[in-house]
């Protein structure tokens, strides 16, 4: 259990860079930034 | 679908640039351009070219009319010019609505059908919400304005199709969108402004729109709402002189030569006409964090008794996916009310 839990940062951390890796166009990181930059907002957009 | 975009989803099944254009663009629909659009959009392509955007009959207010008819068949009763300003609540439940003339109507159940930010924010108001919803619906980015030019022309338009393009690419529209739309600017080319945007010749379909030998067209641009050297009333004319000349050099070669009728919608128009704020007729945007459960719910979670429809609520903006929303909030209501 304990080593799992080890694992899951590892997990996380290979596929973002797999996703970095294959999403690598001006277009994708305009993606990814409207992502990140909406995601805090989101959870309140639940209640609307 | 959700995790990629609509330029990404239509470049698996096309390669020409005529086709992805005329693909692409229906992610302004959703109030941004194709690489910023939710992948799932893209089925409005497919949509637009089945041709089920387009009313037989009677052009677009056909639809409206259709719906009028049908609400007062079953005994409903439509009043006109009739300006709701404010959502009648009490411990968080709709009770009516209070017009311009101090009328107020109470009712069982509110539906809104205008920009679910006026309804909130304007119509119901921040004290009467909880905080967290509040944040929330300030929170929701407004899709781009699309500016109407309605033009009447004296002979047949040399045009294939009911739908025509002044674009060229996906890749253009995406660049029009960070280096021009975001800063207040309208697309240029070779110094000259460009009104990128969509031909629609409703009398192709209903020549009745028309009288004989003459024909309609429309011009739904995309341009900002907050422009930077001038404003629109001030600029309409001008606007309306740009586009005609862009629709000259890509579609139709001596436009300016027929028209005997012109006359346009500005995005303060209408905001002003319709209370969409900033002229979003397509309401809310439709990126991954507007869709679904982020998107306002056509049952409000908040309000109880009160429901919502059109572009800013579920699923979305444009006209089939409107229609979608509205048989949504029908079926709730029936739900709720049996």
């Amino acid at each position: 259990m304990k080593s799992s839990k080890g694992l899951l940062p590892l997990v996380l951390i290979a596929m973002a860079g797999w996703w970095l890796s294959t999403h690598r166009t001006a277009s994708d990181w305009r993606y990814l930034k409207l992502l990140v930059t909406q995601l805090p907002k989101m959870p309140f957009r639940y209640f609307v | 679908m959700f995790a990629t975009t609509h330029q990404k989803i239509i470049a698996k099944y096309f390669s020409n640039d005529d086709v992805l254009a005329s693909m692409a663009f229906q992610s302004f629909y959703a109030g941004m351009p194709p690489d910023m659009c939710a992948g799932l959009y893209a089925i409005a392509g497919l949509v637009e070219h089945t041709g089920i955007h387009y009313p037989k009959n009677g052009g677009m207010i056909g639809i409206p009319d259709g719906i009028r008819k049908a609400f007062e068949e079953l005994g409903g009763e439509v009043r006109l010019g009739a300006r709701v300003t404010h959502i009648i609540t009490e411990s968080r439940q709709a009770k009516g609505v209070l017009l311009s003339d101090g009328e107020e109507i109470m009712a069982g159940n509110v539906v809104g059908a205008i920009n679910a930010k006026k309804v909130y924010m304007e119509m119901i108001g921040r004290g009467n919400l909880p905080w967290h919803v509040w944040r929330g619906i300030d929170s929701m980015e407004l899709s781009m304005p699309c500016p109407m030019i309605y033009l009447g022309v004296d002979y047949e338009p040399p045009l294939n199709a009911h739908h025509t393009l002044t674009l060229t690419s996906p890749e253009v529209m995406n660049d029009y969108w960070s280096k021009n739309y975001l800063k207040g600017r309208l697309y240029v080319v070779d110094g000259k402004p460009e009104i990128m945007g969509l031909v629609s010749w409703a009398s192709k379909i209903d020549p009745s729109l028309a009288p004989d030998g003459k024909h309609v067209l429309t011009h739904m641009g995309l341009a900002p709402y907050d422009l930077a050297t001038t404003d629109w009333d001030s600029y309409k004319e001008q606007y309306i002189d740009e586009a005609v000349a862009t629709i000259e050099k890509y579609i139709i070669p001596d436009l300016g030569k027929h028209i005997v009728f012109r006359d346009m919608a500005t995005p303060r128009d209408l905001e002003r006409m319709l209370l969409h704020p900033g002229g979003a007729v397509y309401g809310i945007q439709t990126d991954l964090s507007h869709m679904a459960m982020f998107r306002p719910a056509n049952r409000s979670k908040s309000i109880e008794n009160l429901y919502l429809a059109g572009a800013s609520t579920h699923p979305g903006g444009g006209v089939c996916t409107v229609i979608a929303g509205g048989i949504i909030t029908a079926g709730l209501l029936v739900d709720d009310n049996s």
